[in-house]
């Protein structure tokens, strides 16, 4: 690794300098200690330049480099198991710490036959999964199909049903039981229960599924998730890829998945009933042992070989199949197409789940995004992700994604700008009555 | 505070020097320490003491350059980091972090011919965007896939598609450049 950065491509410095920084406070005490240990080097430097004879300055190159390097501490290896929580689960954290910090509360909540209801107390109007009164609602019992099991999957004969006829995938790790169902027309959602059959496992904080799974000993990747709707897969939107307990239910986990399907929309219409199959190739499972994993000396780089030998799987085939019906009743798409200089404003999704807004740009402009929207209340309206659509000559129409206006809101304002020269490429009202 | 006064500051008064500059960069160069040496504060905090002792050994060179100091700092805290790290290592426990988690960065992250790195660097600069922003992001600043999508407002999806096909690009280029 290069230790003297003054001959750094200086094109790559530019770019570099362009782009915003990662940032991490610094308190005070930190930056005294930091700028104790920096001062203390420069005056060791300072003083060895003093003393040194001039032909050992002469053959160290500079005087404080030499002195630089007697000042380093030998470091100890450092061999405490730490705490760190898993960052892809950082907001699941915040769910179960509101959950933690208000135990009387927790236990106020509706349990039994709905998780809805208990992840929108959770979540409050404007965070996903996109879980508010109306879609808590609108919520509806996924029940077995009568034939469900009428097929030579193994893990599709294995399910079998409970007193209230939901689906239970049963595996000899966990059951599954896909409990509730909504969908918009901008959103599915399924609410899940859990239950391990490891008792070990009992105690986990989380249960949740990885985008690919790569199988021990070299076997392939392949898509540990899958949910499909009319046979078309959908585009995971929910940052809740993962269980979480049951308060006082040990060994019980619970999960609300949300999916877009705003693309089964044609010609202004969807699809009355959603087939909906869904498939896990198994679970990983945040027990003591993941908050960690032992790196045996090969690395920085190296690092990944130890990747996912030592998590826990909850493994198994979970499969399934049914229906559900959609009610696009209280979804409207908002055909307002309007060009503004080199913008175009294609379309606006507006339902209980979410606000979709749909605009094309050039695919240069990779520092161009919105601001954040607001209602002619001033309400803001948060955005959650940005997605790409489709690319073509030049030009990108991208799909913006987040809460959907409180009811009431008679327009979205919002303007689409440079993020690094703060020009406003375009600014628009979408009327919603 | 100008740049070039900056410079100028840590050459004639490296105290105040230090301390104006840290002042403006500490967290950013935190930002990027943490992101190597998770959970390793002693460590962290050593390694950003080496870097603001580094600008002010390469003030002079840096003003000479007119290099940004932001970023020339980036890539310093990232390598210094990265050289703490090896230096710390044999067994070591280090918290599960995403941008671990791809195997395939190793390269990029390995490089140990200064020959490689220049080419690395050129043939990133060289890069149109987003592919470039991208990558110094991911890099550079040791950005998550999940940040560098929000940020870019580009699908994590894609993210992983652009960095896994920008690699192999730079791999070809490289092979062809006779740079192993």
């Amino acid at each position: 690794m290069k230790q003297n950065n003054t001959i750094l491509n200086g094109a790559l410095l530019t770019h570099i300098a362009r782009v915003e920084p990662t940032q991490q406070p610094v308190n005070a005490q930190e930056f005294d200690r930091v700028l104790a240990k920096a001062v203390k080097q420069v005056d060791c430097a300072a003083q060895s330049a003093q003393s040194a004879p001039a032909d050992v300055q002469k053959r160290s190159g500079s005087a404080p480099h030499g002195a630089h390097a007697a000042s380093r501490k030998k470091r100890p290896l450092l061999r405490a198991v730490r705490g760190a929580a898993i960052g892809a689960a950082a907001c699941c954290a915040l769910l179960l710490g509101t959950n933690l910090a208000n135990p009387v509360f927790a236990e106020s909540l509706p349990l039994v036959g709905s998780i809805f209801a208990y992840f929108n107390t959770l979540t409050g109007k404007s965070e996903p999964p996109y879980l508010n009164d109306e879609v808590t609602d609108m919520a509806a019992d996924v029940v077995a199909a009568d034939d469900a099991s009428d097929t030579d999957s193994s893990s599709l004969a294995a399910n079998a049903t409970d007193s209230a006829g939901h689906i239970v995938m049963q595996q000899p790790s966990a059951n599954i039981t896909v409990e509730q169902a909504v969908c918009d027309g901008m959103m599915l959602q399924l609410s899940l229960r859990m239950k391990v059959n490891d008792t070990s496992l009992a105690g986990a904080k989380q249960i949740w599924s990885l985008d690919t799974y790569e199988g021990v000993e070299g076997t392939p990747l392949y898509p540990q998730y899958e949910v499909r709707a009319n046979e078309k897969l959908l585009m995971t939107e929910s940052p809740t890829q993962w269980f979480i307990p049951v308060p006082d239910a040990p060994g019980e986990f619970m999960a609300v998945l949300a999916y877009r399907v705003d693309a089964l929309w044609e010609d202004d219409a969807f699809p009355s009933t959603l087939d909906v199959s869904f498939l896990s190739h198994g679970f990983v499972c945040d027990s003591l042992k993941l908050d960690h994993f032992v790196l045996v000396e090969k690395g920085y780089t190296d690092r990944t070989d130890s990747y996912g030998k030592t998590e826990t799987m909850v493994p198994g085939e979970w499969q399934c199949k049914f229906s559900v019906p959609s009610d696009t009743s209280k979804t409207r798409m908002i055909c307002q197409r309007e060009t503004q200089g080199e913008v175009t404003l294609e379309s606006t999704l507006i339902g209980p789940s979410s606000m979709i807004i749909t605009l094309t740009l050039p695919t240069e402009w990779v520092h161009v995004t919105l601001t954040t929207p607001k209602d002619n209340a001033g309400n803001r309206i948060d955005w959650h992700t940005g997605v790409t659509m489709r690319e073509a000559n030049g030009r990108t129409t991208w799909a913006y994604i987040g809460s959907a206006p409180l009811s009431g809101a008679k327009s979205v304002n919002f303007s689409v700008y440079d993020k690094n020269t703060d020009e406003t490429k375009a600014s628009y009202t979408v009327a919603l009555q | 505070m100008e740049e070039q006064k900056l410079l100028l500051q840590l050459q004639q008064h490296p105290s105040e020097g230090i301390r104006a500059a840290m002042l403006l960069f500490a967290p950013m160069v935190k930002g990027i320490c943490v992101r190597v040496l998770p959970s390793r504060q002693q460590d962290v905090e050593e390694c950003m003491a080496d870097v603001f002792v580094a600008l002010w050994k390469n003030a002079a060179a840096i003003a000479r350059q007119q290099a940004p100091i932001k970023a020339w700092l980036a890539v310093t805290a990232r390598n210094k980091a990265i050289d703490t790290y090896r230096k710390g290592r044999k067994i070591s426990f280090v918290p599960l972090k995403e941008e671990q988690s791809d195997g395939c960065d190793a390269w990029m992250y390995g490089l140990s011919s200064s020959d490689a790195e220049d080419a690395v660097q050129a043939l990133v600069a060289a890069m149109t965007p987003p592919d470039r922003d991208i990558f110094i992001r991911k890099y550079y600043w040791l950005q998550t896939v999940r940040e560098i999508a929000a940020a870019l407002q580009i699908s994590e999806d894609s993210i992983k598609k652009r960095l896994t096909r920008g690699r192999e690009a730079l791999r070809k280029q490289l092979i062809a450049k006779g740079v192993r």
